[in-house]
């Protein structure tokens, strides 16, 4: 290490700072619109960086094999870093309402988003362990922050079990192709997996298992509705943005480092794990009456159209995924978000049925609400429209027809369970008052949405701001 | 700029019609009325310049084109323009639209606001869908439009709203998306080809396409638009989303979003795939002939008024899918003719249901009977409008289906033939609905009101301008004569090409026995 990397490191390490001064802080005086105001702060200072070396740096910096600067990295870091700030802004008034304790939350919001800004600049096996760690048992805790809730504590224990069992894979696959190759690097991995042997093999498919488990693709998926259903509004919006986007990005990094899309096997593998997820999701979401749980298999085929796009390898299919990500970022988290706003104070709105007639009571955020499912579902005028048109436009380049008709068939299905929410929005007020009527809702919580809102029709309506952006983000490992 | 006005009059009329009627009640059906009075004003602007300016003798295909770049990145722009066929349309949908906010006028009384809103953006969808010429823009029309018929049906529609709304949805979205993939296909092979991506709807008819690929990206386009016609297999959404919306959505699901699906074939289809399309020209009208026969018979089946009518729908654009493919002049504008004379006479006899079943309460036609005593007026627009639906010489459905006939009759006999039976079955489901409606035993001792002023302005309205078709086709025939004849000349182009290579390969057959 020399001076100079430093300087390439400087957000990540104020992001490792943050939490250390948020505990303090809080060791001194406990408050908390005072750690909130930190937390919002050292992420605002984190963007600030990024987007300095973003404008300086343009070229990429490899510090000690471990980590790497390059717009890749600094792309997805504004990313995580814009998704961190807004999710913040969610979870402040949810947690006035929901919780005793509130202060830590935000310390361990921090180390989830350390760890992930760890796994995005990854281009070492060492530094996306240590990253995927820092991320997963923070978020361990966060899902179970609620604790009083039975529900929180049952996600918890069971993402706990399986994300230790994916890990062990995770490490052993780099075990297995460690004692191979004899290199943790990704880019010396590549020339290795030129001739691979089959400790090599073992190694990948393993590692796969780990991968496809934070990812939640089919068939490692069981564990996400349970943990969406089960986890604070907020965090469950933490896990399917943050958490899945840096698992894309590091995935990305890997493949392309180490050539892996010119292995036989592993394409046709990961081809499959497309199409089931897509059809999956698609397909178990219909018969869902909780809408947490409909967003996490919703969620599951997402990420199957992402996993398309990685697939299919052209200079387009990286746009096509972070353009594709953006996108879902905002829509699900808009989504969440809108969930945990209408929180009342005894317990979260997480039935469809809850949503019934919200048209009428509550038509501002009923707006920004069927955006971000119009988003998901992929309706024009909407960011996910182009997302989705970015995908299909990079996996016709490649002529992926397989993968391309599985995303219409599960497209259609999803318009069904899309609808049916929006349907029950706009059907009339039953007998008794909707729960959405009744719920305080905050206006820094309705002001965030709002933001949201516009920028899901803003990247819908005028893409050519972020595609020009997105154009300039090159990986290089 | 008139085309982009035409357009967003009616999103932002849309958009201050939903959110100023919450602070002034009853101000939004003002704003909406206002909205398409400048579009008609506009429309009559570009049609009087049209017939003056474009019909004598100019060489270019176009007669207004707007072009401004939106995306660039994708080779996408904004890009409109106007023809005799889309100006045809596009008059059509203002007065259709501006009868269906009339028709809304005292019927609407829950969510006012909401509801114009909607109207007039399904308006301003359907209206881009006939002027867009890029490609990406045209689906994102035709998504617009779709949207909002979604919540026309799903709030404001009768018991089954919900079902039939899924099932509309689902159906055409279906059909959309593999117009997506269709389009993105074409847009790709004339990338490749040319080396610069665009959805120019010019340079990608330059485009040539090998057979292998054209059926298949034709067949993308032929499902969406035939699912929207809607052709005999397709057409099971049509009835419910009909019959559960409320009037003035069926008004504009009957007159205009049909309409949607043969303008598609006439403009994309057929000069796209001008020989996939004539291959595959028998079987279409295979469907075409059991869409007439089979729509008149489940019409005739029928007690709900409103399922009845729209199994005739079904009917009549089995004549329309039969002229398409039949391809000659006389028979592409009898189309045309049948699109604009259809979406009059089925609108207004949907706006007739929509009345009888407000007084009555009841769609269902073994509850009615005898109502002619009471409501004379009401009985005599009906009549004139069934017999517009039967093809009664005089009124303008008898044009259009008798140019159909006649063109098919020049390329298929046999077609041509068992296509005119339909006919047979329109009198007699027509008559039906006459014989159970208006005359006959009464069957409910309350009597009802006959049409107030309003109504009968506007069903008086339709029966004119049926009438004045009937009588004097031409205003519309010589419009769409410049676009017919593009149309028509593509599709000869081919059949040259054909004969030539025919031609050709006999040449060589001979050079080479000659050199043995």
């Amino acid at each position: 290490m020399e001076i100079i990397d430093f300087t390439y490191l400087i957000p990540l390490i104020i992001l490792a700072c943050a939490p250390v001064v948020s505990l303090m802080a809080i060791a001194i005086y406990r408050n908390h619109l005072m750690t909130f105001s930190l937390a919002v702060v050292s992420i605002i200072i984190f963007l600030a960086c990024t987007i300095q070396q973003w404008s300086v740096l343009p070229e990429a910096h490899n510090v000690a094999d471990l980590l790497m600067i390059d717009s890749f990295s600094l792309f997805y870091l504004l990313l995580l870093g814009g998704a961190g700030l807004v999710i913040l802004f969610i979870s402040y008034p949810y947690l006035c309402q929901h919780t005793e304790v509130r202060e830590e939350y935000y310390v361990l919001f921090q180390t989830a988003l350390f760890g992930a800004s760890i796994l995005v600049t990854s281009v070492n096996f060492v530094s996306l362990f240590l990253g995927l760690e820092i991320l997963t048992i923070s978020l361990y805790s966060l899902i179970a922050y609620t604790r009083t809730w039975e529900s929180s504590i049952e996600g918890s224990l069971k993402y706990l079990i399986l994300a230790a069992a994916s890990s062990a894979f995770l490490l052993f696959g780099m075990a297995l192709i460690y004692i191979e190759t004899g290199t943790l690097v990704f880019s010396n991995l590549g020339q290795a997996f030129q001739s691979m042997g089959s400790l090599s093999t073992a190694g990948m498919a393993m590692m796969l298992v780990g991968i496809g488990f934070k990812l939640a693709l089919v068939p490692f998926h069981t564990w996400t509705p349970d943990i969406y259903q089960g986890a604070p509004a907020p965090v469950s919006a933490l896990i399917a943005s943050i958490s899945k986007g840096s698992m894309v990005a590091v995935l990305l990094r890997f493949l392309y480092a180490t050539a892996g899309l010119e292995i036989g096997w592993l394409v046709w593998t990961l081809s499959l794990m497309a199409i089931a997820s897509m059809l999956v999701g698609s397909l178990l979401a219909l018969r869902q009456t909780n809408i947490k749980r409909l967003l996490a298999y919703s969620s599951i085929a997402h990420l199957g159209y992402i996993l398309m796009a990685i697939i299919a390898k052209s200079d387009l299919s990286l746009e096509a995924v972070n353009f594709y990500l953006v996108a879902y970022f905002i829509s699900i988290i808009g989504a969440f978000g809108s969930l945990s706003i209408f929180s009342t104070t005894d317990g979260e709105i997480d039935e469809i049925e809850d949503l019934r007639g919200m048209f009428w009571t509550r038509p501002v955020l009923s707006i920004i609400f069927s955006a971000m499912f119009f988003s998901l579902v992929g309706i024009p005028l909407t960011a996910g429209f182009i997302g989705k048109f970015y995908v299909l436009w990079a996996a016709i380049n490649d002529g992926l027809w397989l993968l391309v008709v599985a995303l219409v068939i599960s497209s259609v299905i999803g318009l069904y369970y899309y609808l049916r929410v929006i349907n029950t929005m706009l059907s009339p007020i039953g007998e008794q008052t909707p729960r959405t009527a009744s719920a305080g809702i905050s206006k820094m919580g309705i002001v965030v949405l709002s933001v949201l809102g516009i920028l899901v029709i803003w990247f819908g309506v005028f893409p050519s701001g972020l595609i020009e952006l997105i154009r300039s983000v090159s990986v290089s490992f | 700029m008139i085309l982009a006005g035409l357009i967003f009059t009616l999103l932002i009329g849309g958009l201050f019609a939903g959110l100023l009627e919450r602070q002034f009640k009853g101000i939004a059906k003002w704003i909406s009325l206002l909205a398409l009075l400048i579009d008609m004003g506009l429309l009559i602007r570009i049609w009087f310049g049209y017939s003056k300016d474009f019909l004598i003798g100019t060489s270019e295909k176009m007669y207004l084109v707007l072009r401004k770049p939106w995306i660039p990145e994708f080779g996408i722009e904004f890009h409109l323009e106007l023809d005799g066929l889309g100006l045809v349309m596009v008059m059509l949908t203002g007065f259709l639209g501006l009868i269906s906010v009339l028709v809304s006028w005292s019927q609407i009384k829950e969510k006012v606001g909401f509801y114009y809103l909607n109207l007039l953006w399904t308006l301003a969808g359907i209206m881009g869908v006939f002027l867009a010429f890029d490609f990406f823009l045209f689906y994102l029309f035709w998504e617009v439009m779709l949207v909002p018929m979604y919540f026309l049906i799903s709030i404001w529609g009768s018991t089954n709203r919900t079902y039939a709304a899924y099932k509309f949805f689902i159906y055409t979205q279906l059909g959309g998306l593999l117009m997506l993939l269709s389009l993105l296909g074409l847009y790709f092979i004339q990338g490749a080809e040319s080396g610069v991506y665009t959805f120019d709807y010019w340079k990608l008819l330059e485009t040539s396409i090998g057979p292998a690929h054209s059926s298949w990206l034709m067949f993308g386009f032929i499902i969406a638009f035939f699912i929207k016609l809607p052709v005999l297999p397709f057409h099971n959404w049509l009835p419910d989303a009909h019959s559960e919306a409320p009037t003035a959505g069926s008004v504009i699901l009957a007159g205009l979003l049909l309409k949607t699906g043969a303008y598609g074939l006439l403009r994309f289809v057929i000069p796209f795939f001008p020989e996939a399309a004539q291959s595959f020209a028998l079987p279409a009208m295979i469907l075409g002939v059991c869409g007439v026969l089979y729509g008149a018979k489940l019409a005739f089946a029928q007690t709900d008024i409103k399922r009845l009518v729209a199994y005739t729908s079904v009917s009549h654009m089995g004549f329309v899918l039969i002229g398409i493919f039949a391809f000659n002049t006389l028979a592409m504008q009898g189309v045309i003719m049948q699109l604009v004379a259809h979406g009059l006479s089925t609108g207004a006899l949907f706006i007739l249901a929509g009345i009888l079943y407000e007084r009555t309460g009841t769609r269902d036609l073994e509850k009615l009977g005898g109502l002619w005593a009471s409501v004379p007026r009401m009985g005599a627009a009906g009549l004139i409008l069934v017999l517009a639906s039967l093809g009664l010489p005089g009124l303008a459905n008898f044009v259009a289906e008798f140019m159909i006939l006649a063109g098919t009759f020049a390329t298929s006999k046999m077609i041509a033939v068992i296509a005119a039976l339909g006919l047979v079955g329109a009198a007699i489901y027509s008559l039906r609905i006459m014989q159970k409606i208006f005359f006959g035993a009464e069957k409910s001792k309350t009597s009802i009101s006959d049409l107030n002023p309003l109504e009968t302005i506007i069903i008086a309205a339709v029966i004119f301008i049926l009438l004045f078709l009937g009588l004097y086709p031409s205003p519309v025939t010589k419009t769409v004569a410049p676009s017919v004849q593009e149309i028509i000349s593509i599709t000869e182009k081919v059949k040259t090409s054909e004969v030539d290579q025919l031609l050709y390969e006999e040449i060589k057959v001979e050079v080479t026995n000659g050199d043995n």
